[in-house]
């Protein structure tokens, strides 16, 4: 399983980075003022914007042959989880589309929202 | 070959600007929250937006003919996407993009790169003539191009870097040492409808070689690794029916261009 690739410094995303955990539940109101509540999504969800505001063409290069390699949202892959360390081996992109933005000669901007599948 | 024009300074951008590849997939979510994704490839595409600034009243004729020319949207040309490496398998030497006289072989591969990776390779040359690595690409023959390199070799040696275009160019010749370095050669040919990068390896000779690039600018920027695409579009098209030029003084216009090319591997 093919891991998402880290920056060269290791890291996998810049500050400021987020991770949202996410549940789906479904809330039916009664005209007695009860409410029966029940989970759609058996498990946690986890997502995560990789905000990566300052990385080298390069490394660009290598995030863009990652994303077209498994065409957007249709592959998946390992991500480690920045904050946390643990690795989720069943991840996708959570868009079919990367915009990479070409600043300087050495700097390019982009983001990217990584989702866990097994939620 | 119609493409998209090189401006004077001979690069095909200006910073910043920006770059997006698109893909489509179809996803139907089921009742347990799980999802079936299917891959649509005709959607896949590529899109770029052009800021220029300052541009000559000659840049600013050409650009306007050209999209004249191209009836905005209609007609689609070979765009050189400025924001990656035009060869393709930049770092896989036997793949056959890569055209390599008889002499001349794919020795070790994953060697220690200049990026602190292994990624190099080694090119061993067994004839007793210069050999050549080389790689076509369809791309306008007149256009400047820069072919780049990073090398090193055990004994001290001189590679030689080319451009061809239809007829063979002039060759430059890189001192190579014990240390890598980076050696290019720019150059801009005739009118030719395919241009070779070439890197020969002198008689006898192995050297270790990275980060491959050619580029449709004068000078080397970062490297940018490459597999099974590269960066040459020959069905882009613009993305708008209307060209704005703001005139911010003589000899000085700014506009935005947007461009969208399928994935070269669909049919169009």
């Amino acid at each position: 399983m093919a891991a998402f690739p880290l920056l060269k410094t290791g890291a996998v995303s810049q500050y400021p980075s987020s991770k949202a955990l996410e549940f789906s539940t479904t809330v039916l109101r009664y005209v007695d003022g009860s409410e029966q509540r029940f989970r759609t999504r058996p498990a946690i969800g986890h997502r995560w914007l990789i905000d990566l505001r300052a990385v080298s063409p390069e490394e660009a290069g290598v995030i863009r042959a990652f994303v077209e390699a498994h065409r957007g949202r249709f592959g998946t892959f390992s991500f480690q989880d920045p904050w946390t360390g643990t690795v989720y081996d069943n991840c996708s992109f959570d868009g079919d589309s990367l915009e990479l933005n070409f600043q300087t000669d050495w700097r390019v901007a982009t983001e990217v929202v990584i989702r866990d599948n097994e939620a | 070959m119609f493409a998209f024009p090189q401006l004077q300074t001979g690069s095909m951008a200006q910073l910043p600007s920006s770059r997006g590849s698109h893909f489509r997939t179809i996803s139907n979510s089921m009742g347990d929250g799980s999802s079936l994704k299917l891959e649509d490839f005709r959607g896949v595409h590529n899109s770029w937006t052009l800021r220029f600034r300052n541009l000559s009243d000659a840049e600013f004729t050409q650009l306007g003919d050209f999209f004249s020319a191209c009836e905005g949207q209609l007609r689609s040309f070979t765009f050189l996407d400025p924001f990656t490496n035009l060869l393709r398998w930049s770092e896989q030497l036997s793949e056959t993009v890569w055209h390599k006289d008889g002499g001349l072989s794919v020795g070790a591969t994953g060697l220690a790169d200049p990026e602190g990776t292994a990624r190099a390779s080694q090119l061993v040359n067994t004839a007793q003539v210069a050999q050549g690595l080389r790689q076509t690409i369809a791309a306008p023959g007149n256009y400047i191009y820069c072919f780049s390199a990073y090398v090193k070799a055990a004994q001290p040696c001189s590679i030689g870097l080319s451009i061809e275009t239809g007829q063979p160019n002039d060759r430059k010749l890189c001192a190579v040492s014990s240390e890598w370095s980076r050696v290019y050669f720019s150059a801009s040919g005739e009118e030719a409808d395919q241009v070779t990068g070439v890197l020969e390896v002198p008689a006898g000779t192995a050297i270790s070689v990275y980060g491959l690039q050619l580029e449709a600018q004068p000078n080397p920027s970062p490297y940018v690794l490459t597999l099974g695409k590269s960066g040459v579009f020959a069905h882009t098209r613009f993305a708008q029916d209307q060209l704005t030029f703001v005139a911010q003084g003589p000899d000085s216009h700014d506009c935005t261009v947007r461009l969208q090319s399928r994935d070269e591997d669909s049919n169009e």
